[in-house]
């Protein structure tokens, strides 16, 4: 969470928060107000606008595993405090498949939850779970169904920015509705189109996509339903080809 | 660090901030500390009644005071580091005993600066960003009537009472005149040093908490739930609270409202009521 004066983002690992966190503290005129990485709020603060992050499962559990190789990130910590750093990522890119076999399980992957989200595993996959305690404040006390209707809701985030197009939409926020919050708003919307690369992960995947099973990718697509349905209706990976 | 001459106060003369020195407030056993933070803290933002009350809490959140406050080296350096000339504290040796004596049960140690005391040691943005970094979570303070801040900063220099009981100063009327080059100094200080704060938070990569003094002033139980939960980092555990040191009043406004007016009827080209 980086809170404003007027607006708040929620930070959702490997969305992008990093770069949106450089981007509002070189350019954003209001006051610090308060600043958790990735903590969500128990309810919205009143009066201000919410926003948060969201990639497509897939690209997202290869940018966590890249981000592992490159000896960072929390889910690296926890399996190399487990003594289980060596067993999935000595192999480079090539132990993605059994590092994802071991999040998607939803007894042995229940550790890696957020902290008192260990009991949601079985409801959502890592990355619904991240994503919705996130955009719903609150929902860790009452993870209910409904969750599409109540992101609609007025208790849920203002919008969404999505890491595949997440300069355009950011650039929008900063023409519409955070419009106030920018004292120059030419020298913002600058930077953004320069768009740094912050806290980005070294993509082993893209020379050669590592092989998935195919009911590894139907348990992705079951697992993380919620994200696929509402967000990327048309990139389920149990419908399309590799990686 | 070389802004301390004098020797120990007499304990009955101390100010209620000064009595957080004693020895009798040290947290024993002496440990190390396994987290710190740093509440920043312009005067005259409602430090005193946080940090307070996190004094009281028992085993938790240190016993933060100004321990960069002359009065408090003076104090503190010649009891800590026996031989220590209290004209020449080395400053990380201080700080490590200090640290060692006001570390609660939970490994935590809590630090008020205002910013100013830091300056007394090392200046500048730089010197202001290092040490801040130097903590794991940042409390900055604020107050949003700077005009407000700058005649209760003003008040408390006149007085010598930075620790408000509820007892109205003792001023006169026609004496307020006299008052409005130091609160316009006042003015021009508190606002530098929000500046400074506010570009601090943004600069810095570290948990960080801004409250404000109309918020403490409007719902003060509010606010200290609002800390404990950062301090906390969300893990909603009990407190045991207990009056171990005493938590200040709400101020009386009548005086300082009557110096705003004059003040402001002074700058708006108003007579001052002396002189020609």
């Amino acid at each position: 969470m980086i809170e404003f004066q007027t607006f708040c983002f929620l930070q959702n690992h490997k969305t992008g928060c990093s770069f949106i966190e450089a981007f509002l503290r070189q350019q954003c005129s209001e006051d610090l107000v308060r600043y958790e990485k990735h903590r969500a709020l128990r309810a919205r603060r009143a009066g201000k606008f919410h926003f948060v992050g969201v990639r497509e499962p897939l690209d997202a559990y290869l940018s966590l595993f890249n981000y592992g190789l490159d000896g960072r990130g929390e889910i690296f910590a926890r399996l190399h405090a487990a003594g289980l750093g060596a067993e999935h990522y000595a192999g480079g890119i090539d132990g993605f498949a059994g590092w994802l076999d071991l999040l998607l399980d939803p007894e042995r992957g229940a550790s890696f939850y957020p902290p008192g989200c260990e009991s949601l595993a079985a409801r959502g996959g890592l990355l619904t779970v991240r994503f919705l305690r996130l955009a719903i404040p609150g929902w860790e006390q009452d993870p209910s169904d409904g969750w599409r209707e109540r992101l609609a809701g007025p208790n849920a985030v203002d919008a969404v920015l999505r890491h595949e197009s997440l300069v355009e939409q950011m650039q929008a926020l900063v023409r519409g509705p955070l419009r106030h919050a920018f004292a120059d708003s030419s020298r913002a919307q600058a930077w953004l189109a320069e768009a740094p690369r912050v806290n980005a992960s070294r993509r082993r995947d893209r020379d050669a996509a590592p092989r998935l099973p195919t009911e590894l990718r139907t348990r992705l697509a079951e697992r993380e339903r919620f994200l696929y349905d509402v967000f990327y209706p048309g990139h389920r990976p149990d419908a399309a080809e590799g990686p | 660090m070389n802004s301390v001459t004098s020797a120990a106060p007499d304990p009955s003369a101390l100010t209620p901030g000064q009595r957080l020195y004693l020895a009798e407030y040290d947290l024993l056993p002496a440990r190390e500390p396994a987290w710190r933070y740093l509440v920043l803290s312009p005067q005259r933002t409602g430090s005193n009644y946080l940090c307070r009350r996190l004094c009281n809490v028992r085993g938790r959140f240190g016993m933060p005071s100004e321990y960069l406050n002359p009065a408090a080296v003076r104090q503190l350096a010649p009891r800590l580091l026996h031989g220590c000339r209290p004209d020449n504290v080395p400053f990380a040796t201080y700080m490590q005993a200090v640290q060692r004596v006001r570390t609660s049960a939970d490994g935590c140690f809590g630090l008020k600066l205002q910013p100013a005391q830091l300056a007394a040691v090392a200046a500048g943005d730089r010197a202001l960003f290092d040490f801040a970094a130097s903590f794991d979570r940042i409390v900055a303070l604020s107050r949003r009537d700077k005009l407000g801040q700058a005649i209760s900063g003003t008040i408390a220099q006149l007085t010598g009472t930075w620790f408000n009981d509820g007892t109205p100063p003792a001023l006169e009327d026609r004496r307020l005149p006299q008052l409005f080059p130091t609160i316009a100094g006042n003015l021009s200080r508190y606002v530098e040093e929000d500046r400074r704060i506010a570009a601090l938070g943004k600069a810095l990569d570290r948990p960080w908490l801004r409250l404000e003094h109309e918020d403490i002033v409007a719902d003060g139980q509010a606010v200290f739930g609002t800390l404990v939960d950062f301090l906390s980092g969300g893990v909603s555990d009990p407190l045991d609270e207990a009056p171990d040191v005493q938590v200040p009043e709400r101020p009386s406004t009548d005086f300082a409202e009557r110096l705003r007016a004059r003040f402001l009827g002074y700058i708006n080209g108003q007579s001052t009521g002396i002189g020609p």
